[in-house]
């Protein structure tokens, strides 16, 4: 079963008059530990995708299921516990809480989730030393550096152990050193068995998925497969 | 999200903008505290008044004069009530137990110790039935004293410790507008420092006040107890059927009862608390308003990190609860701190002015029950924007 399933989705926002077509009629389908990229300029619609498989939006037609379930007929609350338990996002500007300490922001989702505070502490020291920032815990994230406060963002993803990991632009607002010490993670994260699904558009960033999706104007162009995938297979 | 959650949450919001909470609350404050003070000196001084009437006894009643003197037909000014009326209702009025004249002045009284002011209140014995008061050194002026209008006096007990401070004032004398009077006894402390209390006056017999200090028969007024409360409309029926025919032409009485007086005082607290409530009432809604205006702000400014609860599994619900109890921590944190305020001010103004102050647990109560309300009231519309806030666009929100 996939974990992401789309079936001829289509977005339509309304803007005064104009209607604009966000995703045309996307089929694609996501199967559970795989690592995909999705690619396209701005405006090609990879946002809208992105917002709608992390359940923030919901398809104007067709349909989506979301590891079995399907979304368009959820209502606001139950989309949010699907994200609370089963969804990790990552940010392209990490979106911490400034007034909170690192480890407070990797406790933040299990507190919606209800687990008890004591319980929450180890499991948020747990996802911190699993990036490397246990150090860290009591940082407020402007005495971090940019891959700290990203790395605390994962911490935070992976607290509630999520089925997906969902980044948007992860490495957009780091240097090139930093975003490949992020996308090591990622990658390790992958080899664990995680299902991870990557917003961006670099191409260096994207060669590190498994599966490459393109988009342009609201639809899928092209999809590319890793080679390494096939040399394994023969 | 449980409710200790939320309200951890909403502690943490507000510490971390402290001076700007504790603008926010000062409204609430202000409009607590005036509330509490108000109602502690309030109630102090109706409670106060009640007990001074009640002291007295609630089967008093008040014969006055419209005017003490009037001016008859033929030209010749005649005193409206004279000890000659207060005999008649002794006398005749079956439902009056007893009746004291009280012929009144403030007089210049004069002793070694230096000249001073009280009001000398020519009466008889009776007066210390009626007011339910008694002699503590010394005896009350005989029958025999008062028709002979003998110069003695009886002093209360402020004129006895403020002339006579560390002496025994029974036996000394001191001089009433320039006339000698031999001190006979002292009336006992009531402690109750209020208008028309006997602490403040000196007694002399009432003839001697008409014939040897003020030169007039013309009464201030009878004091008369009935027999009983029960029998009080009935005595005022007899003293008015007594009385009328005895009056000199174009003279008028009234006839007023501790019942009456008592009704009267409460009436007007309850105008003044009303009074009071409103203006509280008003800085409360104030408060409540720049509560309000504060989360709205709180609000805009914290769109981000909404989005971020938001994407992260927090539902409406989540944020509505949030800023609904961050707005009801602000008012009732306000409420608490208002009612402090207010208990010590009232405190404060009772020791500088000397006022009575009572506190009440119900008016504590009730002040802190309506910050809690004001924050629910005027929190719930900014919470509810909060909440129905888009969580994509929230995430954009630059800030």
């Amino acid at each position: 079963m996939s974990i992401i399933a789309f079936d001829s989705v289509s977005k339509v926002y309304r803007m005064g008059s104009e209607e604009i077509h966000a995703l045309r009629d996307v089929t694609f389908r996501m199967a559970p530990g795989d690592f995909t990229a999705i690619m396209g300029s701005s405006g090609s619609g990879k946002s809208t995708m992105m917002n709608i498989i992390g359940c923030l939006d919901r398809p104007t037609s067709g349909s989506y299921y979301f590891d079995g379930r399907s979304v368009g007929t959820l209502k606001e609350a139950q989309l949010a516990a699907i994200r609370r338990s089963k969804i990790g996002f990552v940010f392209q500007s990490f979106h911490l809480l400034t007034r909170a300490s690192a480890l407070e922001n990797v406790e933040m989702p299990l507190v919606y989730a209800g687990v008890s505070p004591k319980k929450r502490r180890q499991q948020a020291l747990a996802a911190l030393d699993q990036v490397g920032l246990a150090d860290r815990a009591h940082h407020r994230p402007y005495e971090l550096s940019g891959g700290q406060m990203q790395r605390t963002a994962i911490a935070r993803a992976l607290v509630n152990r999520p089925r997906l990991l969902l980044a948007d632009e992860p490495t957009g607002a780091l240097d090139s050193a930093t975003g490949h010490e992020i996308m090591a993670i990622f990658r390790s994260l992958h080899a664990e068995g995680m299902s991870i699904l990557l917003v961006t558009h670099e191409q260096e960033i994207a060669q590190c998925a498994r599966m490459i999706v393109h988009f342009r104007d609201g639809e899928i162009t092209s999809v590319t497969k890793e080679q390494r995938e096939e040399a394994a297979a023969l | 999200m449980t409710f200790l959650e939320g309200f951890r949450l909403a502690a943490r919001g507000i510490r971390s903008n402290l001076l700007r909470s504790v603008l926010t609350m000062l409204g609430v404050i202000i409009g607590v505290g005036s509330v509490i003070a108000m109602v502690s000196l309030g109630q102090g001084a109706s409670a106060e008044v009640t007990q001074r009437i009640a002291n007295m006894g609630s089967n008093l009643l008040m014969v006055q004069p419209g005017r003490a003197v009037v001016r008859t037909s033929g030209g010749t000014r005649v005193a409206v009530l004279t000890v000659a009326h207060e005999q008649a209702i002794a006398a005749h009025a079956s439902a009056v137990a007893a009746t004291a004249p009280e012929l009144s002045q403030t007089a210049n009284i004069r002793t070694e110790s230096g000249s001073h002011e009280f009001q000398v209140i020519g009466t008889t014995a009776s007066y210390l039935e009626i007011r339910n008061t008694s002699i503590v050194s010394g005896r009350m002026f005989s029958d025999e004293e008062k028709r002979a209008a003998d110069r003695v006096v009886v002093l209360g007990a402020n004129p006895a410790a403020e002339l006579f401070p560390h002496t025994d004032p029974v036996g000394e004398t001191l001089r009433i507008n320039q006339r000698t009077f031999l001190i006979i006894g002292v009336l006992e402390a009531k402690g109750d420092s209020a208008m028309m209390s006997a602490d403040d006056s000196i007694l002399v017999p009432v003839t001697t006040a008409e014939k040897r200090l003020f030169g007039t028969d013309a009464l201030r007024m009878i004091n008369v107890k009935a027999v009983s409360s029960d029998h009080i409309d009935a005595a005022e029926a007899q003293i008015e059927r007594i009385l009328s025919p005895m009056l000199p032409e174009g003279a008028e009485i009234r006839i007023t009862n501790m019942q009456q007086m008592l009704d009267t005082m409460e009436e007007t607290s309850m105008t003044f608390t009303l009074l009071l409530a409103g203006i509280a009432g008003v800085s409360l809604l104030v408060g409540g308003i720049g509560i309000m205006n504060i989360m709205l702000v709180s609000v805009t400014e914290r769109t981000k990190e909404i989005g971020i609860r938001r994407a992260i599994g927090g539902t409406p619900k989540d944020i509505l609860v949030q800023f609904t109890l961050e707005a009801i921590f602000l008012s009732s944190l306000g409420g608490l701190i208002g009612i402090a305020a207010g208990f010590s001010g009232a405190q404060l103004l009772s020791q500088a002015m000397g006022w009575a102050v009572m506190f009440s647990g119900s008016a504590a109560v009730l002040g802190f029950g309506t910050a809690v309300t004001i924050g629910l009231f005027f929190g719930i519309w900014p919470a509810s924007r909060a909440a129905a806030l888009d969580p994509i666009l929230a995430l954009r929100h630059d800030m």
